[in-house]
């Protein structure tokens, strides 16, 4: 029953890779391992109902949980968005004065008297306000711990080891440490107007990265040299994107990325070498795969999503495109998590 | 003081150079500067009206924009679809809660009869209303766009409330022969003002209170600019914080009172911004 139950999904997927993906790095192939349907409210109850290995997913509609077995642990729709992360979610409505923290189960674990939407990230949680110029952090009970106000709008959050990087509209960027301590502010000056579009901390600040102002737009990466940061690279960067750049670290951090117009930039931290990898579409993720050194992009043309992987070298191993908005993609030991329209799938990165 | 009308000129001088228009035709203002928007002061106003298309204030530049349904690695947008432009350095116009944008990366310079999207519910807004908010990056504050604005037609009056006397451990209502015993108390006084182009209760925070103490100016508040002082937003010519000024719905702290023993005279004065004016008298008897 369950094997003709996934038939067709395996099937339409299996047709876009053979129709649609692109077999460049022969040494590489896309096993399909499973395909779900996401499309009721699930509560699973023990022994499923475990969730510490369980993975969160959010894409188009819906969110929830799943494990590596293709077991749906948890989903449910959308109200207007929604924070999740292995601990728990925030499913909330667009006009809100109170945001409803809840386990992966569902169960309800605290509130936020709070007006503003959630945004969980690198292992901690947020509330950014209703004027979007101040960010609350907040315990995974929801209660306030601490509160960063800006004079102006916040355009990009970054966070990873505890550390904060935020990114404003006037004020520009601040790194704030574990204890809630401003430690650094960068101040670009060079550029027509001094907003941050883009900003990112690496694992273990290190290293800080910054895409601020337009004519001339401009990359800075900065690197910890004992109690600051000291700008170690900038460059001019073509086309001004006036919207948030995506921009980031690889897992392994000798890589940054950096959102373009119709392309990704890799920038080798040592070598300073840059390769552009394409961009059919908006960028909507770049991850890197460490266990094979592959960088993934996900972009999204209107009501499709384009998967591509490259190496670093910027070499295309494959690409495929899958019908769907706001696509959900994860890379965890080669396994490929991807959702798109109604659908979660597995697909294993195997060598031929 | 000399500061205050230093940067005061600053902004009506670019208000008249620059000749700003109202982002929406025959605006209607039911949140205005500072007023109070869930426990936080409102940083511009909301404006609604029968007119959907919102152009700029001025001609300018788009320096940034996000959309309501943001990327999932971008920040949730509460302010929903939101466009910012400049439009001399450091000056920057706000829109948000736009239905949709008409501008991006490549369509970026605007002028006044630029349609820059329509007015909508995006984001955490409160029916169908434009948001509309003037930075100044200079001074890192924000202005109240009044001051910047041709003139609303309005002659509705203010309407003064209740007065109330506190003390860490009491809230008296001031009423007609009724005595209080001489100390000092925390004023804080009831106002509601209300524009005469609204046709639904919606009331309105004021531009200013000045409150006198037997005809000694005792207190004066202007709705004008909020600033970041130590962490907390503040208005800048009194640096009051939002728990500072707001004691309850519609009820605005008037600051520290002495009543003395005997009579005392407090006069409130409270003007809406096209200047309509209402002062209200309140008589204290007071034994100690």
């Amino acid at each position: 029953m369950k094997i003709t139950k996934h038939v067709f999904p395996l099937f339409f997927v299996l047709l876009y890779i053979i129709f649609f993906g692109r077999t460049i790095f022969p040494e590489v192939s896309l096993k399909p391992r499973w395909v779900k349907r996401i499309e009721t409210s699930i509560v699973s109850v023990s022994p499923e109902g475990n969730f510490d290995h369980a993975k969160p997913f959010k894409f188009s509609d819906w969110f929830g949980y799943f494990l590596s077995n293709g077991n749906i642990l948890f989903s449910e729709k959308t109200l207007y968005g929604v924070a999740v992360d292995a601990h728990g979610f925030i499913n909330y409505s667009s006009v809100n004065n109170n945001l409803l923290v809840r386990y992966p189960n569902g169960l309800i674990n605290g509130t936020i008297p709070l007006a503003g939407y959630p945004l969980f990230q690198g292992g901690k949680r947020f509330v950014l306000s209703a004027d979007e110029n101040n960010l609350t952090q907040i315990n995974m009970q929801g209660q306030i711990s601490r509160q960063f106000t800006f004079n102006s709008l916040i355009t990009g959050i970054s966070v990873e080891d505890g550390f904060i990087f935020i990114g404003t509209l006037n004020e520009g960027a601040v790194l704030i440490n574990e204890k809630g301590e401003k430690i650094y502010t960068f101040n670009p000056d060079v550029s027509k107007v001094n907003i941050i579009y883009g900003v990112s901390v690496s694992r273990n600040d290190r290293s800080l990265l910054v895409v601020s102002g337009i004519e001339p737009q401009i990359l800075t990466l900065l690197s910890r040299r004992g109690n600051t940061y000291r700008t170690d690279y900038s460059l001019k960067l073509g086309t001004a994107l006036r919207h948030h750049v995506i921009c980031g670290f690889s897992t392994d951090g000798k890589t940054a990325f950096i959102e373009r117009k119709n392309s990704v930039v890799l920038l080798d931290i040592s070598s300073r070498n840059m390769v552009t990898l394409p961009l059919n579409g908006v960028l909507q993720n770049c991850v890197q795969d460490n266990s094979r050194g592959l960088f993934y992009t996900v972009a999204q043309k209107e009501r499709e999503s384009l998967f591509s992987s490259f190496t670093k070298e910027g070499k295309a191993v494959f690409s495929f495109i899958l019908p769907g908005e706001n696509p959900f993609f994860k890379v965890d030991n080669s396994s490929l998590y991807i959702g798109a329209e109604n659908r979660l799938i597995r697909l294993d990165v195997v060598e031929l | 003081m000399m500061k205050h009308l230093v940067i005061l000129l600053l902004f009506l001088v670019p208000g008249l150079l620059f000749s700003f228009q109202w982002p929406l035709k025959n605006p209607v203002l039911i949140v205005t500067f500072a007023e109070d928007i869930d426990h936080s002061f409102s940083e511009g106003v909301d404006l609604a009206s029968s007119q959907k298309t919102v152009h700029p204030i001025s001609q300018g530049e788009v320096v940034f924009y996000h959309k309501e349904k943001n990327r999932q690695n971008d920040i949730p947008a509460p302010l929903g679809n939101l466009i910012v432009l400049q439009h001399r350095r450091g000056l920057y116009s706000f829109y948000a809660h736009l239905e949709n944008i008409n501008v991006d990366d490549t369509n970026f310079l605007v002028t006044e009869n630029t349609s820059l999207g329509s007015i909508g519910t995006s984001g955490i807004s409160r029916g169908q209303s434009l948001f509309f908010a003037l930075l100044d990056g200079e001074f890192d504050q924000f202005v109240n766009p009044l001051l910047s604005l041709p003139p609303i037609q309005d002659t509705e009056r203010p309407e003064i409330g209740s007065l109330f006397l506190s003390t860490p451990h009491s809230r008296e209502k001031v009423v007609k022969g009724k005595t209080v015993t001489s100390g000092t108390y925390t004023a804080a006084v009831e106002i509601r003002d209300f524009s005469n182009n609204v046709t639904f209760y919606c009331p309105l925070a004021p531009y200013s209170i000045d409150l006198y103490v037997n005809g000694e100016l005792k207190k004066s508040i202007k709705f004008e600019f909020l600033t970041l002082k130590a962490g907390r937003r503040v208005l800048q010519n009194t640096l009051l914080s939002f728990s500072d000024l707001y004691k309850g719905p519609w009820l605005f702290s008037a600051g520290s009172l002495d009543i003395p023993p005997g009579d005392t005279r407090i006069e409130l004065s409270v003007k809406d911004f096209e200047g309509n004016e209402t002062i209200k008298i309140f008589r204290i008897k007071s034994v100690e």
